[in-house]
């Protein structure tokens, strides 16, 4: 009683709370300033990021596309332009103007705008050809037929370009775009068609909110299918599709949510549960929850305090502290029951793991890549204060045997123990070796890896048929791939682009491409205007030209000279032009060359000159590229650790045990990856990232049972943290995110491999 | 006092004046109705038959001293018209429910964005009474004319209206663009000796 009244058991009571309390208040002051970094390509190393911020200002994403059908054409109008005219309420938790949607009137109108404004200064390939080889009675001919044409044309750019030049460029244009296979009609404020006798309605909407974000994206998604379910009601044969980037991040942020409430509920209770049956008091559970929250902060103000973005991601790859955190807690919880003198002999094995798996995560340091820092500084930072409060609070704080062990898990912990007794040690060494042995068979011949990001989620089979019913009604998309183009400035991006137009053919005609679409059709450089300016007014005096004005009652157009610029442009071509953010190696200006159908090897991409400054840019495989890069770093960074680690307990130790050591690791490692590989998945990175947490209490379980301790205590304490952490990440093995059940799978195979096998080193590590 | 007689005074101005109003409403919507139906009949005796139809169009654009003048024949099938101009140029165009494709050489090239005026121009020429009314108001004017007045976009951004003439068929068509262009084409069917003269031409 005297010594939990003691001045000394206040004092650290007292620390503890200031520390806790100063940490609150410094993540209080700091957080709310902080930008966190959450894009993945942010988090990969990488020379020149411009290429993934210009794609991720291309407003593709922002897009949605919705198909009705089911009803008769009328019925189906009715229901598109009461669904246009319902607006999305900021009562719903809608942001304003949220969703607008995109009208084939407001395209068309500033195209016709832009036929006019283009007048003089635009003209297709073929009437270039015409104009340069004066052929120009084939032009007058064809301005003729679309004067007559019952089409109706621009009428304000007859003055400047008597022949429609530029109306019929423009029309080559579109035509070369339409899909043959589908036929669509605008009509009042929307598209409609026909499909196998089906009448259908296509509607386009732009979101101003990015779909990734989900305070925003998961109302607008929850309004918009109440909208519908509402028309539904009234309209019970009404279909709908609908594609768009939104639809899938709402679902991947509902089941991501589900599954944290679900598993993270579970996976709580059941630790409750067995701490509850294992000590029967909340006190143990508290004590953990306290060092893992205050470690948690600690290491969290560190990175804060370090870095001035930091990424989301870190804290991701940092969940391995909860499982290390837990397990010196269990160690001091039960290490403090058995009274000050096993307490002081426990902390060199305490000091052991904490200076292993600190050298190990220091490790992470030394690598380029700013993620696995940060993973390094809030790891280091946690696992010393978690370690501090360990070893002065937990004295302070339990009283020795107030916390007596149910006899159920004591029991189980000493038939363990004797199971591994009966193993000579020559049979222990035989056990490890050939264990290892063969987990490195069974690894080398089938060990396989993927960076493919495709693989990393499940795509949802609703979703997907979504989406393949909306591309049969709509029609053929641009590819997920393009060409960037950059200068310093549009005018010889222009160029540019122009310069790729031989090479673009001839993809086209070798079959690598269906089709494209370059600012450069549409815009013609300055010069490229002015050139066409000079050989019009020099055909404007033949005698081809004379006649026809005269017939037209018209005078020879005056020259131009205020020049077509990039303001000119329609939506949905300004769209593909970009001014990167400075830095970085980004060129001032960029445009996007979008492709249709690309199918172009190695020799066909190696013919892009040089002098173009152009890049083929398939964003999945440069994101699977990346993420092959961090697993290699990851990977170098783990075998650092590893081996800082061993070389740490090699001099602590000695060799025989060390090797000890290593073969065990080599076990539990490989035979979590193995369990993966066999059930037919490929190793991602994500796997590794389990890898780390498996060494990280591996190297703990290993140095406990070699340290001399009462092995059956050890047991205990190993025991109740592997379970705690198995129950805490295997549930994630059950995901429905295939890298994350890989994760999850890694983890809880990991850890029961090693949790069952640690006790093999009794025998051998003992220090002879 | 003053007020209260003001206020009576007001009310009854605008019943006095409201009153004719709403029976003018109502006989105008009447009217609007009758004239819809006449013109419903007026375009169901026009109905003209599959088979070719000479034209002569003027077409008056604005910014040109004079009218273009051009003249040609149509063939009016079930499913398509040809509109072939042969003077002063020749020209074919096929006009289907997958829009108006123009010949380029030897191929018909699709016009894009084109369905629409397509499909009115085949429902114009064939009387097609289900899409007309869909998509304007009909109403009947002078000179034994139908004028469609277009309801809603796309067509509210092409044609202020297309008028539809003739006594004991359809005769002329006259297409008012939004721009201020106007179209006159006058049809007649193809006389018996022109129509052998072609067919032995072909043959």
């Amino acid at each position: 009683m005297s010594r939990f009244l003691s001045p000394g058991r206040w004092l650290k009571w007292g620390c503890w709370l200031g520390t806790l309390f100063m940490l609150l208040a410094y993540l209080a002051w700091q957080l709310p300033q902080r930008h966190w970094s959450s894009s993945i390509t942010a988090a990969f190393p990488a020379a020149a990021d411009w290429q993934r911020d210009v794609l991720a200002d291309h407003n593709a994403s922002r897009q949605l596309r919705l198909v009705l059908t089911g009803l008769d054409a009328e019925t189906l109008a009715q229901v598109a332009t009461a669904l246009q005219q319902n607006t999305l309420l900021p009562s719903d938790g809608v942001a304003p103007a949220a969703l607008s949607w995109i009208t084939p009137e407001q395209q068309l109108a500033q195209l016709q705008a832009y036929i006019g404004r283009s007048a003089g200064l635009l003209i297709s390939p073929a009437a270039q050809q015409q104009l340069a080889n004066g052929q120009y009675a084939q032009l007058t001919e064809a301005g003729w037929q679309r004067l007559f044409s019952p089409v109706p044309f621009q009428q304000a750019a007859l003055a400047q370009d008597p022949l429609l030049l530029s109306q019929q460029a423009i029309e080559a244009l579109l035509a070369s775009l339409q899909q043959p296979e589908q036929q669509l009609t605008a009509a009042g404020g929307f598209l409609t068609g026909n499909s196998d006798g089906q009448h259908f309605v296509l509607l386009h909407a732009q979101m101003s909110i990015d779909p990734f974000d989900t305070a925003l994206a998961v109302p607008l998604h929850a309004a918009l299918q109440q909208q519908l379910t509402k028309l539904q009601q009234q309209y019970p044969a009404l279909r709908w599709y609908h594609s768009g980037v939104l639809f899938h991040a709402v679902k991947a942020a509902q089941r991501a949510q589900a599954e944290m409430s679900w598993y993270g509920g579970l996976s709580l209770l059941a630790i409750v549960l067995l701490l509850g049956l294992v000590f029967a008091s909340a006190t143990p559970l508290l004590l953990a929850l306290a060092t893992l929250t205050t470690a948690a902060l600690a290491g969290l103000a560190a990175v804060v305090w370090l870095f001035p973005a930091p990424h989301v991601l870190a804290f991701v790859f940092a969940t391995t502290l909860i499982g290390v955190a837990i397990d010196y807690s269990f160690h001091g919880v039960l290490a403090v029951q058995q009274g000050a003198a096993f307490f002081r002999r426990m902390l060199p094995g305490l000091s052991l793991s904490l200076l292993s798996t600190l050298l190990g995560y220091a490790a992470l340091l030394l690598l380029p890549m700013t993620i696995l820092n940060q993973v390094a500084v809030f790891m280091l930072t946690g696992l010393t204060v978690a370690y501090l409060m360990v070893r002065w609070l937990y004295p302070a704080v339990l009283q020795q045997g107030g916390l007596p062990v149910s006899a159920v898990a004591r029991r189980c912990a000493t038939a363990v123990i004797r199971c591994w007794q009966l193993l000579t040690l020559r049979q222990s060494w035989g056990l490890l070796l050939g264990a290892a042995g063969c987990s490195v068979l069974v690894f080398l011949s089938v060990y396989q890896f993927s960076d493919d990001v495709r693989a990393f989620n499940q795509l949802d089979p609703q979703l997907k048929m979504h989406e393949q019913q909306v591309q049969l009604y709509s029609g053929q998309r641009f590819d997920n791939k393009f060409l960037l183009v950059s200068a310093d400035d549009p005018q010889t991006l222009l160029q540019r682009e122009s310069q790729l137009k031989p090479l673009l053919q001839s993809w086209q005609q070798q079959g690598g491409l269906a089709g494209w679409q370059a600012l450069s059709d549409w815009l013609p450089s300055q010069q490229a205007q002015q050139q066409l300016q000079q050989q019009l007014q020099q055909a404007y005096q033949s005698a081809v030209f004379s006649r026809y004005f005269d017939e037209l009652g018209l005078a020879v157009p005056a020259p131009i000279s205020q020049w077509l610029t990039t303001a000119d442009l329609p939506d949905f071509l300004a769209q593909q032009l970009f001014q990167p953010k400075a830095g970085l190696g980004a060129p001032p200006y960029v445009s996007v060359i979008l492709l249709r159908d690309a199918r172009l090897d190695a020799v066909q991409l190696s013919q892009l000159p040089a002098s173009a400054n152009a890049l083929y840019f398939d964003p999945v495989a440069d994101a699977s590229a990346r993420v092959a890069a961090v697993r290699q770093l990851l990977l170098q960074g783990l075998m650092l650790a590893v081996s800082a680690a061993l070389l740490l307990l090699c001099w602590w130790y000695g060799l025989r045990q060390t090797a000890a050591i290593a073969l065990f690791l080599l076990v539990a490692v490989l035979s979590a990856l193995n369990v993966s590989l066999l059930l037919g998945q490929a190793l991602t990175l994500f796997h590794l990232v389990g890898v780390l947490l498996v060494v990280a209490l591996a190297f703990d379980y290993a140095i406990f049972f070699v340290s001399g301790l009462d092995t059956e205590e050890v047991q205990l304490a190993v025991g109740l943290s592997a379970l705690t952490s198995m129950l805490a990440f295997g549930m994630l093995a059950f995901s429905q995110t295939p890298v994350i059940a890989g994760f999850g799978l890694t983890v809880l195979t990991g850890i029961l491999v090693a949790v069952l096998t640690a006790p093999v080193l009794i025998k051998i590590g003992v220090k002879e | 006092m003053n007020n209260k007689k003001t206020s009576l005074l007001f009310v009854l101005m605008l019943l006095i004046c409201g009153l004719p109003e709403a029976g003018m409403g109502t006989a105008l919507a009447q009217t609007s109705q009758q004239q819809a139906l006449t013109a419903q009949a007026q375009l169901a005796l026009w109905q003209l038959p599959a088979g070719r139809f000479e034209f002569q169009q003027q077409k008056w654009i604005r910014g040109l001293k004079r009218p273009l003048q051009s003249s040609g024949y149509l063939q009016l099938a079930q499913d398509s018209l040809q509109w072939v101009t042969e003077k002063p140029v020749q020209q074919q165009v096929l006009l289907n429910k997958q829009g108006v494709q123009q010949q380029l050489g030897t191929e018909l090239k699709l016009q894009p964005g084109s369905e629409l005026i397509g499909q009115l121009m085949l429902a114009v020429m064939q009387q097609d009474l289900a899409f007309l009314q869909q998509h304007f108001v009909l109403k009947t004017a002078e000179d034994s004319c139908v004028q469609l007045q277009p309801l809603k976009a796309p067509l509210t951004g092409f044609y202020r209206y297309i008028a539809l003439c003739g006594k004991e068929r359809l005769q002329q068509i006259e297409l008012l663009e939004l721009s201020g262009n106007r179209s006159e084409i006058k049809l007649s069917p193809q006389q018996a000796a022109k129509v052998k003269q072609t067919t032995g031409k072909t043959q």
